[in-house]
């Protein structure tokens, strides 16, 4: 009959869609991470584990401007650029990144232990603090900043994480006060971090 | 006093000067496997512990047949892949390609920010100022061994160009 071949069709093509969104990422390129609004407080309640085993929650990042970016160890390109950029970032700050708190937030925990981070993170400036934990705490935070990632297979074995490779920052508040873009350049990072130390001045 | 003259000689020497440096430092990094032509190979230091590289380079076919990259290795890492990157609207993506193709005349940049090689499986951490042996191969069948030149970690000579 042509009703039922109607809904025959109907039926297949919505598992057909539902497929598409749930194994190939539509949902995320349909919907991308929303834009933080400036002023809107960020930071959600977590529990989190630093490089040396000790526990993070959502006070350590509020009471002065915070830096944060989210990566992975196993990343070729943009997270040890990114934390190298940071490096240079704070040496050009002098004293004024002292004001700051930076973070590093792993978004592929099973792989970035604290140990693993830890061997990492030597290599780049000592007052970027490494963040991991389990897999729901990282996504909490993660979706609390908008931040975007996804384990991508590799063919033959392996996998690699898609994700957003922005910096974030907060103030003093944990209120979301602008990003710094991956390659923006030293100058204009420079002068968005320093404006976000003395963010606190008048307060 | 200088004339015009003067400074116009003097300025056209630095120029050539300069020229002749740039070429010079081009050259000592660059390699020819008959058409085509492998222009600045270059790796980031790694961090410690680091499990993953990559390799740029800028390859040229000046022939008039396409050629096709098919795959490399290194005895730095267990194997290497070819990766398209991009960051958009903030978010970086990356994805394995099985190789690409250079058309006649073409030029592909592998770059920060855009393609690369991933040398997965480091089994060594990568230092400033070392060179990496890599091998490229073509769908031809011929291979090139090349010397990946060892940069900062986050810099390059991208770095020092802009």
């Amino acid at each position: 009959m042509r009703t039922a071949r109607l809904v025959a069709l109907t039926a297949v093509s919505l598992l057909i869609a539902l497929t598409l969104i749930a194994r190939l990422g539509v949902w995320d390129a349909l919907f991308p991470p929303s834009i933080p609004t400036f002023g809107a407080s960020m930071v959600r309640p977590f529990n989190l584990t630093d490089t040396n085993g000790h526990k993070v929650t959502e006070h350590d990042m509020l009471g002065r401007p915070a830096v944060v970016f989210f990566g992975f160890t196993y990343c070729p390109e943009v997270c040890p650029t990114t934390l190298a950029d940071l490096t240079n970032w704070l040496a050009e700050l002098g004293p004024d990144a002292d004001r700051l708190g930076v973070f590093f937030v792993s978004v592929d925990p099973a792989r970035d232990t604290p140990t693993e981070l830890g061997k990492y993170l030597s290599s780049f400036d000592p007052r970027i603090r490494g963040l991991t934990g389990n897999a729901a705490d990282i996504d909490g935070i993660a979706k609390a900043f908008g931040i975007y990632y996804q384990r991508v297979e590799i063919e033959g074995g392996g996998y690699t994480m898609d994700h957003t490779a922005s910096v974030l920052l907060l103030d003093s508040s944990g209120r979301f006060a602008g990003t710094i873009s991956y390659q923006e350049a030293k100058e204009v990072a420079v002068a968005k971090l320093k404006r976000l130390a003395h963010s606190a001045d008048g307060a | 006093m200088m004339n015009a003259r003067t400074i116009r000689v003097a300025l056209s020497s630095a120029v050539v000067l300069l020229l002749v440096n740039l070429i010079s430092a081009a050259v000592a990094h660059d390699y020819a496997l008959g058409e085509l032509k492998i222009v600045r190979p270059w790796t980031h230091a790694t961090p410690t512990g680091a499990t993953t590289g990559v390799a740029y380079m800028s390859l040229t076919n000046t022939g008039s047949v396409p050629i096709r990259l098919t795959g490399a290795s290194t005895p730095a890492a267990q194997r290497v892949e070819i990766h398209m990157m991009s960051v958009e609207g903030g978010v970086m993506r990356m994805r394995l390609v099985p190789g690409f193709d250079i058309a006649p005349g073409a030029t592909v940049e592998l770059e920060p920010g855009g393609m690369h090689l991933m040398l997965v499986g480091l089994n060594r951490q990568l230092h400033q100022e070392d060179a990496i042996p890599l091998t490229l191969a073509f769908g031809n069948g011929a291979t090139i061994s090349i010397d990946l030149h060892v940069e900062a970690i986050g810099g390059g000579p991208s770095a020092h160009n802009h």
